[in-house]
């Protein structure tokens, strides 16, 4: 799934669908690509240094992503630019892609991160009841700060 | 006494391992294991599933290779309805399969291996990283996004997605190359070969100012696997396997579906990956290693004229004889990076690659199929067994990372004990032994998938005191 609208605002959902609820990244971008708001959506089984020439071209940028270790149902925070080494090779994090970004086009756009409680990470297709209904919580979120964004840039 | 250091997990690579180095009491290194503790179950997950789905289902097993599984599950599928495909699916197939490479490659150097080669092993790993090439050099970081995004870019002409495609499918492909689309991607072509070429010429020159080390790190006798031309050529696609011993001479040459013949499976309790040998040698005699190096080192050339230039170069390292250096594979990885490109550029300009003949079908189903391609990271099998209606009943995968599983370890401990001092253990030093794994470029995310294979041993304890004397996190 790729960005083809003209917005300013993109949503980047990742995970694993393979993986039941590691796939709420790619439930939620589903999600807002068949709804009537205006924003570009990428879904990708992790982040990579490429994608910095796609949000540069945004204002506004959502990083989705499953999360194993937070009480909450979904957690929507604002993020910047840090650099960290990565744990692991072939993934970055949000806020390493934001500094990439930053470093190599000199800007960087608005982010938030949306980290939304899974459950079952075993193999399967079909995410959770329980992550579906955390997933549309936070979709309701994502589209009162897309209008509200979009408000104020009239 | 021995002591043991553990690092975990192992920086800048895909998936969870652990690095366990065994101390004596003179601070000398007595052993080292590499190890993978990451758990998947694809082969399991596989079965009661129709044979058409795996090329959707098997790139689900690693976002950086998905391409490759995509690619080896639909060859295995061809082999299960019996289609020799038309060629302008094979044509579209292996550029797809260039993107991956370009863009795996690519990314490999310049933000994996990169760090390590600009800044040198003891650098301040505050600047040891992306992003201090970014700092360093943001010209060449620049290019090395640009070349990833070229590579993905390949990817999502065809399948419409820059990752995990829905492309390839039994009998060929289901989406033809517009002309506007080959268009767009040949206009761009030159200028990724003429930075992958920058690149070579920065590993050329690390390689000159840092022959020592080169020529001592990681450096041991084994044998190497990979695809070939009818030739003899570099093959990523597809071909025939060669095998060849330490010293360059043939073993054999067979079709990939008889691969059972030649290569077992061993399996130690400290580790979930399972760790392939020819057969013929038995194990241990009959490790070997894949990936870059070794295809260089089973080729007998490369059919574009730019790689065959640098991998003249490359055979007159040893004198013909086979590269046995681990550090190689970056120069070897930048060899293929530019074959692949140019190998895109020989296909976009090929007139079949427009062409709508792309798909066969037949009413067989044969009781089973293997598809074997070059992965990025080395040689890719996937071989199904199917009932008469089609339905998986049986999957065995080796990956790539799995074919280097000994050569990962064996090279740990070569470099373990020739820089470590336990007395006055350094962030160089063990930047060293991880520096080594870096070198295979390992994917383990793909790698352990045997469900129910292994007992659950992930750490060795020293029978005598069990005391771990310091362990390294990354976070």
């Amino acid at each position: 799934m790729e960005a083809s609208k003209e917005t300013n605002i993109l949503v980047i959902g990742y995970g694993n669908p393979a993986r039941r609820d590691d796939g709420i990244g790619n439930y939620v971008t589903e999600r807002l690509s068949s709804e009537e708001i205006n924003v570009n959506v990428i879904s990708l089984q992790e982040l990579g240094p490429e994608l910095c020439e796609d949000i540069s071209g945004y204002e506004l940028v959502f990083f989705v992503d499953a999360s194993i270790n937070q009480s909450e149902d979904f957690i929507i925070r604002e993020i910047i630019p840090r650099y960290k080494t990565p744990i692991f090779s072939h993934h970055i994090s949000p806020e390493m892609l934001l500094a990439i970004t930053k470093e190599l086009y000199g800007l960087c756009p608005k982010s938030y991160l949306v980290s939304i409680k899974g459950y079952n990470f075993d193999f399967g297709f079909d995410i959770t009841k329980e992550a579906k209904r955390n997933s549309e919580e936070a979709i309701k979120k994502i589209k009162e700060i897309c209008m509200s964004w979009q408000l104020q840039k009239k | 006494m021995t002591q043991k250091i553990t690092i975990q997990p192992v920086t800048r690579i895909e998936g969870h391992a652990r690095i366990t180095i065994y101390i004596n009491d003179d601070g000398k290194v007595d052993k080292a294991y590499f190890h993978v503790d990451q758990f998947r179950g694809f082969e399991k997950f596989s079965e009661g599933r129709m044979y058409y789905e795996m090329p959707i289902i098997t790139p689900r097993i690693c976002g950086i290779c998905p391409v490759s599984h995509h690619l080896a599950s639909a060859k295995a599928c061809d082999a299960i309805i019996s289609a020799d495909i038309p060629r302008p699916a094979k044509l579209l197939r292996e550029f797809m399969h260039m993107g991956q490479v370009i863009q795996s490659h690519s990314m490999h150097f310049f933000e994996l291996a990169g760090p390590d080669l600009i800044f040198g092993w003891d650098a301040d790993p505050k600047i040891r990283n992306v992003v201090g090439i970014i700092e360093a050099n943001p010209e060449l970081a620049l290019k090395a996004v640009k070349l990833r995004k070229f590579g993905q870019e390949i990817i999502a002409k065809l399948a419409g997605r820059r990752i995990h495609p829905n492309y390839a499918v039994p009998g060929g492909v289901n989406n033809t190359l517009s002309l506007k689309d080959r268009d767009e991607l040949l206009k761009e072509i030159d200028t990724m070969i003429s930075y992958i070429q920058e690149g070579i010429s920065l590993a050329k020159d690390w390689i000159e100012k840092n022959k020592e080390t080169v020529e001592e790190f990681g450096v041991f006798s084994t044998g190497y696997m990979g695809l070939v031309t009818e030739d003899g050529g570099l093959e990523l696609y597809d071909g025939k396997v060669k095998l060849i011993d330490k010293d360059g001479n043939l073993l054999e040459l067979f079709d990939g579906s008889s691969y059972l013949d030649y290569i077992g499976e061993h399996v130690e309790d400290w580790s979930y990956l399972k760790f392939p040998f020819y057969k013929k040698l038995g194990w241990p005699d009959g490790v070997y290693r894949v990936g870059p190096l070794a295809r260089l080192n089973v080729a007998e050339k490369i059919d574009t004229p730019l790689a065959q230039e640098e991998f003249k170069n490359f055979k007159s390292i040893n004198g013909g004889k086979p590269v046995e250096g681990s550090l190689y594979y970056h120069y070897a990885r930048l060899i293929e990076d530019l074959f692949a490109a140019e190998r895109a550029k020989e296909l976009l300009l090929d007139p079949d690659i427009l062409s709508d003949d792309i798909l066969v079908t037949t009413d067989k189903i044969l009781p089973e199929g293997v598809g074997v391609i070059e992965a990025p990271r080395g040689t890719l099998i996937h071989h199904y067994w199917v009932d008469n209606k089609g339905t998986i009943v049986k999957a065995n995968l080796i990956v790539a990372t799995g074919h280097n599983n000994w050569a990962m370890s064996k090279g740990v401990e070569e470099v373990a004990k020739r820089y470590i001092d336990g007395k006055n253990i350094t962030e160089g030093m063990l930047n060293r032994v991880e520096g080594l794994i870096r070198c295979y470029d390992p994917c383990l995310s793909c790698s352990t998938h045997a469900v129910g294979k292994m007992p659950m041993v992930i750490d060795i304890v020293s029978s005598s005191t069990g005391e771990v004397i310091g362990s390294v996190k990354r976070d």
